[in-house]
């Protein structure tokens, strides 16, 4: 009897796994379909991408992007995530298919670099897309060891050759719009904007009246700063103050060449290995004590020393920092580099007094900062004002001419322009937004300036899990930068191809490497790579790279028609879409059969329970 | 007659003691169920892995959880609410309870004491009078009361600000420098409280004028004040009768929004640049700066439970019905 019962069980239970399997048994077609692609390939190309919604320029160009790419078959999920819980998924467990953000810009071309170093794809590492290649490795390495500046070109040329159909897809570099009080003249325009980080010109020889009380410079930033800490600052706001109460040791000019600073001169001997400073000698600290190589060699062995944010860059360079004199300082370096100095004009490091911080840990608070720059600190109300007071004894004569800046805290963008109208500030930190230009623009009071800004806003895929270069090929190309730049930043942008950029690194930038728009190249390369686009679904799907064009017809996914080219290559292959208009129904029937296999099958075994009871 | 009061404000202050207990039980859980491993989600991911373990170490979070939990209340019995992860170094004492506490003080009070205020008046008038007038004030107010804070905001900014300069855009003060009387400073304080204040009088007032309106137009119809009537009391003392009912409305309004003397109004704080709690509040929000959100959620709880004592006590000597209530009882 049980026996029996079980029989029965185990029969139609098998009728229901037959029922179910009958419709990938009875076809072929699906088969193909379900055909996997090579490993780093997606069976369907269908993505999703992280994007930060309070960052509008990467937001709204991500937008832009997803729908230039759903036009040749390329679904993007766009999924936006608050900072908190993307950077993690990004930079530490890298749990993510794609995304959109920007990076900061730097006239040091090694930080773009080195993000695409395979020693930097590891959690908190800078190669947040997991970019690995040897010879890229290799690259990367020799321009770091660059003795000159021609030398680094060429790496760094071949370097962007490589990288050019990476993970990393460069979008644009925006434009900083700055709106102004026009009373104010003499800035200098540099890239980044007039009054930003690696830009030390304006706010010495800004004025805007020849009597020295009127010249109170007043700015807004949208949020307080976050630390007065030369050594741990980390993000551009803070920054932007202590590069007025501190000094580096090298500066930039305009043109972000390295010129002298807080050293007059420099030698370099021992082939490049030793870099010899020789310090100007009227330069004083805030308290009135002057500026020795004491100061110098103390700042940059505890900033090393300390595994300190801000001279984490330098320790792959430095070796060792001795005093010669107490006005000359050396600096032994692990291998010669051009790019050394050049890490140590942009690095934002500043000399720090010694007998300040000698006593001091290094790590966070500094709540009065007191250094050798242009001004000098007054008074912090947190979350609301800094002030600032010009420095009398600064060591460029003559300098500043503003005497008090006013570092406004107005979290409101809106409010911040409605502020510079009326004038009860002079500017704002932030790049304005482009739809406020046109009234700017009227308003005889305000002057609006665009320089290249600090942001490349980019998309980038994640190699762990795609790695066919191909694909990223084809999106290069299935995106119209100008249609994005249009979009996204209204017009005020630059679009950018390659990894560095001539905004920002000048002659180092490969103006070689371009792509211009070709959706239908896009598609070219994605049917190559075995992808055909499926028309219900609008999206992509893998067939595999098939000898005869008969298989691939024959299924459920027709090949994306539009050009000339693609229409003879569908009358071509009529006869195989015919046996698919045969084949579908057939598919239908054998669904229709096995369903009622399973009805039945339920039925009897119902009917069988129910007449044991 | 005091023993009575004694036994009545001793209950409440238990269960006031009992609520704020739970409630530091309850920030120090919410914190730490908020998805993902705090460490990965608090510490700016781009922080080098030796730095990191410096981080979690000294905010520490490699302790177990109920460690934690000691040492988090033992250290708010001390008062130390820990450092802040944003403001890098700085007590979360200094980042909280200062300046910013003052001005949301400064800023809250008078916006709800003015619009309680009013609304009382205007709802007690508009109940009583309940004619055409009366409803076409109220809709006026539902209307105010449903317009966007921000607009209303910009709207005021722009208008009473920039186009006709009668207020400054934005800040809580003009002087940043220099010798200034503290007279003048506390002039140019107020004028900067102007735009704010009128924001949140438009907003808070017909919460108050809506329940107490209601209150005594329910009233308005009971027996007692027909009696009133016919013993031949005027409106005016009639009203001076029923204004109880009205207060102790108001009251029970201001006991449940007194959060907000802590809490701050985000938006109006954030677009007039009121360096306050509120803007605080969103600011740690967007960037997860978990000790500071516990002490201003602590403070919340304090406030509230404070405030709803005093406003028991309030009761007490307002509505014969809550001291017969212990009477009754026993």
């Amino acid at each position: 009897m049980i026996i029996g019962r079980i029989a029965v069980m185990i029969s139609s239970l098998a009728l229901v796994i037959i029922a179910l399997a009958a419709p990938y048994i009875g076809s072929g077609s699906i088969l193909i379909a379900q055909r996997t692609p090579p490993s780093g390939l997606p069976q369907e190309l269908q993505f999703e991408m992280l994007s930060l919604p309070w960052f509008p320029q990467s937001d709204k160009a991500a937008e832009v992007v997803a729908e230039q790419l759903s036009r040749v078959g390329i679904k993007i999920n766009l999924v936006r995530l608050e900072s908190s819980v993307m950077y993690p998924r990004i930079m530490q467990t890298f749990d993510y298919e794609t995304f959109a953000l920007a990076v900061s810009q730097s006239p040091n071309p090694l930080g773009m670099l080195l993000a695409f170093h395979s020693s930097e794809d590891r959690p908190g590492g800078s190669n947040y897309w997991g970019f690995r290649n040897v010879e890229m490795d290799s690259m990367i390495d020799r321009a770091f060891a660059a003795k000159d500046r021609e030398e680094l070109r060429q790496y760094a040329m071949k370097a962007q050759e490589i990288a050019f159909k990476g993970p990393f897809i460069p979008l644009f570099i925006s434009q900083n719009i700055q709106i102004i009080r026009a009373e104010w003249k003499n800035y200098t325009l540099m890239s980044g904007g007039i009054v930003e980080v690696y830009n030390r010109w304006s706010l010495l020889y800004m004025y805007k009246s020849d009597k020295p009380e009127e010249n109170v410079f007043r700015i807004a930033f949208p949020s307080d700063i976050l630390s007065t800490n030369p050594f741990m600052a980390n993000d551009l706001r803070s920054l932007w103050v202590l590069n007025l109460l501190y000094d580096p040791l090298v500066a930039l000019d305009p043109n972000f060449n390295v010129i002298p600073w807080i050293a007059e001169r420099w030698d370099i001997k021992d082939n490049g290995k030793t870099y010899i400073f020789y310090l100007r000698n009227d330069v004083r600290f805030h308290d009135g004590s002057p500026l020795t190589a004491d100061d110098v060699v103390f700042t940059f062995t505890a900033g090393m020393g300390n595994n300190t944010v801000r001279f984490a860059a330098l320790r792959k360079f430095v070796d060792s920092v001795e005093k010669i004199d107490n006005y000359t300082v050396a600096f032994r370096l692990k291998e010669p580099s051009y790019l050394f100095l050049l890490t140590l004009a942009t690095g934002l490091v500043y000399v720090v007094p010694k007998n300040t911080w000698v006593d001091k840990p290094i790590d966070w608070g500094n709540p009065s900062p007191v250094g050798t720059g242009p001004f000098r600190w007054f008074s912090r109300k947190q979350g609301e004002s800094i002030v600032l007071e010009r420095n009398p004894d600064y060591f460029i004569k003559d300098t500043p001419r503003i005497t008090r800046i006013i570092v406004r805290v107005i979290p409101e963008a809106e409010t911040r322009f409605l502020a510079i109208k009326r004038g009860e500030i002079d500017m704002e930190r932030y790049s304005a937004s482009p739809s406020l230009v046109p009234e700017a623009q009227k308003d005889p009071n305000l002057r609006v300036i665009t320089t290249p800004d600090i942001w490349l806003v980019y998309i980038a895929f994640n190699y762990r899990r795609v790695n066919d270069t191909r694909l990223f090929e084809a999106i290069n190309y299935a995106i119209d930068r100008e249609e994005v730049i249009k979009r996204s930043v209204g017009g005020y942008g630059l679009p950018v191809y390659a990894i560095l950029n001539k905004e920002w690194h000048g002659d180092l930038a490969n103006t070689n490497i371009k792509y211009e728009y070709n959706p239908q190249k896009a598609r070219e390369i994605l049917q190559s790579m075995g992808y055909r686009y499926d028309e219900s679904r609008k999206i992509m799907v893998y067939v595999g790279v098939q000898e005869t064009p008969r298989e691939t017809q024959a299924t459920s996914i027709a090949t994306y028609t539009e050009t000339p080219a693609n229409r003879t290559q569908t009358t071509q292959v009529a006869q195989p879409t015919a046996t698919r208009a045969v084949e579908a129904p057939a598919m239908n029937l054998t669904g229709v059969i096995a369903l009622v296999i399973v009805v039945v099958g339920v039925i009897a075994l119902a009917i069988y329970l129910f007449k044991r009871r | 007659m005091v023993e009575r009061f004694a036994r009545y404000l001793l209950s409440r202050a238990i269960q006031v003691g009992i609520t704020v207990f739970l409630g530091i039980i309850a920030s120090f859980i919410l914190f730490r169920l908020l998805p993902g491993d705090p460490t990965v989600s608090i510490l700016d991911p781009r922080v080098p892995p030796e730095a990191r373990e410096e981080l979690i170490r000294r905010f520490g979070l490699d302790k177990p959880l109920y460690e934690q939990f000691l040492l988090y209340v033992a250290n708010l019995f001390r008062g130390d609410l820990g450092y802040s992860f944003v403001y890098t170094g700085t007590p979360v004492i200094n980042v909280v309870f200062g300046e910013r506490l003052f001005n949301t003080l400064a800023l809250m009070s008078s916006g709800m004491i003015a619009s309680a205020a009013l609304g009382t008046i205007l709802g007690l008038i508009m109940g009583f009078r309940a004619g055409l007038d009366d409803k076409l004030f109220t809709s006026l107010l539902y209307l105010i009361a449903s317009a966007p804070v921000f607009w209303v905001g910009l709207l005021i900014q722009f208008s009473l600000g920039y186009s006709l300069g009668l207020i400054p855009i934005a800040g809580t003060t003009s002087y940043y420098y220099g010798e200034v009387p503290l007279l003048i400073y506390f002039a140019d304080y107020l004028h900067h409280m102007i735009g704010p204040l009128i924001v949140l009088i438009l907003f808070f007032t017909p919460l108050y004028y809506i329940y107490v309106r209601n209150v005594i137009s329910g009233i308005k119809s009971e027996d007692f004040i027909i009696t009133l009537r016919a013993i031949g009391l005027s409106d005016l003392r009639i009203l001076a009768n029923i204004s109880r009912y009205a207060l102790i409305a108001t009251i029970t309004l201001l006991a449940n929004e007194s959060a907000l003397l802590v809490v701050g109004a985000v938006f109006t704080e954030t677009i007039f640049g009121w360096n306050g709690i509120g803007r605080l509040l969103y600011d740690s929000i967007f960037r997860a700066d978990y000790p500071v959100l516990q002490a201003i959620f602590i403070a919340t709880i304090l406030v509230v439970a404070l405030a709803n004592l005093v406003a028991d006590i309030i009761y007490y000597f307002l509505d014969p019905r809550i001291r017969l209530e212990g009477l009754r009882r026993r």
